[in-house]
């Protein structure tokens, strides 16, 4: 049976060959590394793409990469060793940031690019929704945050902290 | 002007019981990676039946059929 160090492989093995520049995890399974577990069903990667011609970003290169290598899609998701994985190209200076200092975490033996804790909250507080939200609070009570990186970020871009 | 809200002052007990949970969940947050994900796993085949009876689940939203 594959294993999660797989589908980090696989992802690293996209930016080496070209196919995406740079990615992150994030989403539930970013804040995995950093806070303790929760139960989530599918696995976000924010992604820069090679420069593309033209006003708007297609996935189709990406996309056609991947039927080649044999994943399957299911709706928004393309199943990496049964894995459902959302490639989202970096949508806004926050999200391109994170993508940029994401920090590089050991995984059993493998290297993943995984946004920071600091940006993390940054995310889940310009983006809102319930779930972001009881995780970001969860990373604020857990001490390992960096304030006064977390203060820069959210000054950086017009972000209201937790009251 | 605005009324005062009288907080009800919480029991010494209960105290004592939330003070456990925080020490649970950073306990938790600092377990390996490989065994936060292993939970992880485990917690979407728990929940799935449940939210399968619920309904609303989305073709991709199933257990994952790996090893942490």
């Amino acid at each position: 049976m594959a294993n999660l160090t797989d589908v980090f492989r696989a992802l690293n093995d996209l930016e080496t060959d070209g196919v995406i520049q740079k990615y992150a995890i994030a989403g539930a399974m970013a804040f995995l590394f950093y806070t303790e577990p929760v139960r989530t069903y599918d696995l976000d990667v924010f992604i820069f793409l090679p420069p593309q011609e033209g006003p708007l970003i297609s996935m189709e290169p990406l996309y056609s990469e991947l039927r080649r290598h044999g994943y399957a899609f299911d709706a928004e998701h393309v199943l990496m060793y049964q894995t459902p994985v959302q490639f989202l190209p970096a949508y806004n200076s926050l999200a391109e940031e994170s993508v940029d200092h994401a920090i590089v975490h050991d995984y059993d033996g493998v290297e993943v690019r995984v946004i920071s804790a600091e940006h993390l909250v940054a995310l889940a507080l310009q983006t809102g929704g319930r779930h972001r939200m009881i995780r970001a609070e969860a990373l604020l009570e857990s001490n390992i945050l960096d304030q006064e990186k977390l203060d820069a970020i959210l000054a950086a871009h017009n972000i209201r902290p937790i009251e | 002007m605005d009324e005062m809200v009288e907080q009800t002052p919480i029991q010494p007990e209960a105290e004592r019981i939330f003070a456990a949970k925080r020490v649970w969940h950073q306990k938790q947050a600092k377990l390996p990676l490989k065994e936060k994900v292993r939970i992880m796993l485990q917690m979407q085949r728990d929940d799935y039946p449940i939210l399968v009876r619920r309904g609303g689940l989305r073709s991709w939203e199933k257990p994952w059929n790996i090893e942490p």
